[in-house]
């Protein structure tokens, strides 16, 4: 079983919402989803809902750079939260 | 005695204090130059290899000039019969070139090869002008070009290491002895020992801040594998074309000038291939040929990010005299990297510039490239055959993953986030007795999930 509780799509769309208000750093974010995906132990069927794991892969490359920018803009995570990639 | 402080390591190091800007030889921009380059005859250095001409490397040292804004008055091949330990070419150029550096009003002088300290400095005497050698140049460009701190740590580290083996040009006081109170340097410490003292210092700390840096890379690296779309990277010869191909698929304005090392740290966007999937396509430093050793190895682990590309796309101008020449040095730089067949095999060598090409030999590299499908010709600038070239990368990415099928118990949420989180989950049919989900997934992976299901089940 999983220390960490698999999340919904709206929790990770909180999450990147809240990056975006910058009332939480894309490190912290990304760090939060890596964990998540790397403790998907979870018996709970209800965890499986392809788009969240699709948001959750996403946000676990936030805070990946492109050189001096992020590889993912602010757009791109408007764009996900709204449900367009 | 002698205080050392941040203004005496610059000036050994030839480093700001950020490192930001590397001023090797006191290098301005703007300075008039006479770029050189010595033919030998005879011995190793006669050879050049992939039908590398003399003329071909001299454009080059020119346009290496030229990228740090070097005023390149003239340029000229040097013909070397014996290379000379004390000036390497012999003493009837260096007169002559002495008239030709005071009539041009010359105030660098760029060596096309790798000079020895003591040569460097003969000719600096006999010229009274500075001289600096093709690693010094590069150095030079690359120290402009780093952005980011951990290039710019790099460079500096490269830098240090050059300086360090060139001690004895750097300075005419080196005999000077040091006495004092010995606060930093001992009794009768020489003006060399406490400079290279203070090199060793520098390289420690830097080492020691590239190791913090190392570890956030490792980071980044662990990051970077987080991503949920393949990489695709850019390698090739420096002015190959990278970065006007980058800015092409990516619509992106990475700078993609005609400059010599345009591009140093790594770049990544998003491009969607003709099937709608997504890839990172990442754009990375150029090579050339010699590339110093000082820098391969302060590059190493950015270079070696390159080889964990799911493609790799080795672009090359094949307009340029040198195109064989060029795909060489890149193969050899890469071979070193420890580039094995699992990178080869999905690797495409990107043909650029085929717009330039007069009609016949365009013809015949069409033909060629018909021939093999690793080959695809196109010309960034155009836009000709970047088509063809995604659909390539599409069909090599999806040939590197499997597409299977597994009938899944509905309360086995485990297993179905697995699939999910590692994979491409394509379709799901759903039973009263069993959940069928159809996956594409890399063959580790499918490998994974058997070997997690068979130690469940037993």
């Amino acid at each position: 079983m999983s220390d960490v509780p698999v999340p919904t799509r709206q929790e990770i769309v909180d999450l990147l919402q809240a990056v975006l208000e910058g009332n939480s750093s894309r490190l912290a974010a990304a760090e939060w989803a890596a964990e998540v995906q790397e403790n998907i132990e979870s018996e709970d069927p209800e965890a499986v809902d392809p788009e969240m794991w699709h948001l959750l892969r996403l946000a676990a490359s936030l805070d990946v750079k492109s050189g001096e920018a992020y590889l993912h803009s602010d757009n791109d995570i408007r764009d996900w939260i709204e449900g367009r990639k | 005695m002698t205080t050392i402080d941040q203004a005496d390591i610059n000036q050994v190091s030839g480093a700001s204090a950020d490192g930001a800007h590397l001023d090797i030889d006191g290098i301005r921009h703007g300075d008039r130059a006479l770029v050189l380059h010595p033919a030998f005859k005879s011995g190793p250095r006669a050879q050049y290899g992939g039908g590398r001409t003399p003329e071909t490397r001299l454009e080059e040292a020119c346009g290496l000039a030229r990228a740090i804004d070097l005023n390149v008055v003239a340029g000229e091949i040097v013909r070397v019969g014996e290379p000379r330990p004390s000036t390497l070419i012999g003493m009837g150029n260096v007169e002559r070139l002495t008239q030709m550096i005071a009539e041009k009003q010359v105030g660098l002088v760029v060596f096309d090869a790798a000079l020895t300290p003591v040569q460097q400095r003969n000719l600096e005497k006999e010229w009274k002008v500075k001289v600096i050698d093709r690693t010094g140049l590069i150095l030079e460009i690359f120290g402009e070009r780093a952005r980011t701190r951990e290039g710019q740590m790099q460079v500096e580290l490269a830098a240090l290491s050059y300086q360090r083996s060139r001690l004895v040009r750097s300075w005419t006081h080196l005999e000077r002895q040091r006495g004092g109170f010995g606060f930093i340097g001992g009794p009768g410490e020489s003006q060399i020992e406490m400079d290279r003292r203070l090199i060793d210092e520098r390289i420690v700390r830097i080492k020691k801040d590239l190791e913090d840096v190392k570890r956030t890379r490792a980071l980044h690296r662990q990051a970077r594998r987080r991503v949920p779309y393949p990489v695709v990277a850019l390698v090739g010869y420096t002015n190959a074309g990278k970065s006007t191909l980058f800015n092409r698929l990516t619509r992106a304005t990475v700078m993609a000038a005609d400059l010599l090392f345009a591009t140093l740290d790594p770049t990544m966007r998003r491009v969607k291939l003709p099937s709608g999937r997504e890839v990172i396509l990442s754009d990375t430093v150029g090579f050339i040929s010699d590339l110093p050793t000082e820098l391969v190895a302060a590059f190493r682990a950015t270079l070696e990010e390159v080889l964990e590309a799911d493609v790799l796309l080795h672009v090359r101008d094949v307009s340029h005299p040198e195109t064989d020449g060029q795909k060489a040095d890149v193969e050899g730089v890469l071979q070193g990297l420890g580039l094995g067949h699992e990178v080869t095999d999905n690797m495409f060598e990107v043909l650029n510039k085929v717009d330039l090409l007069a009609p016949e030999m365009r013809a015949a590299l069409l033909a060629q490239a018909a021939r093999d499908p690793r080959q695809k010709p196109i010309s960034a600038v155009t836009g000709e055959g970047l088509d063809d070239l995604l659909a390539a990368i599409d069909r090599r990415l999806s040939a590197q993953r499997v597409v299977e099928t597994y009938r899944l118990d509905h309360a086995d949420g485990a297993a179905m986030a697995w699939l999910h989180a590692h994979g491409e989950v394509l379709e799901r049919r759903d039973t009263d007795d069993f959940a069928e989900l159809t996956v594409r997934l890399s063959p580790e992976d499918v490998q994974r999930f058997a070997r997690q299901r068979a130690a469940r089940d037993t």
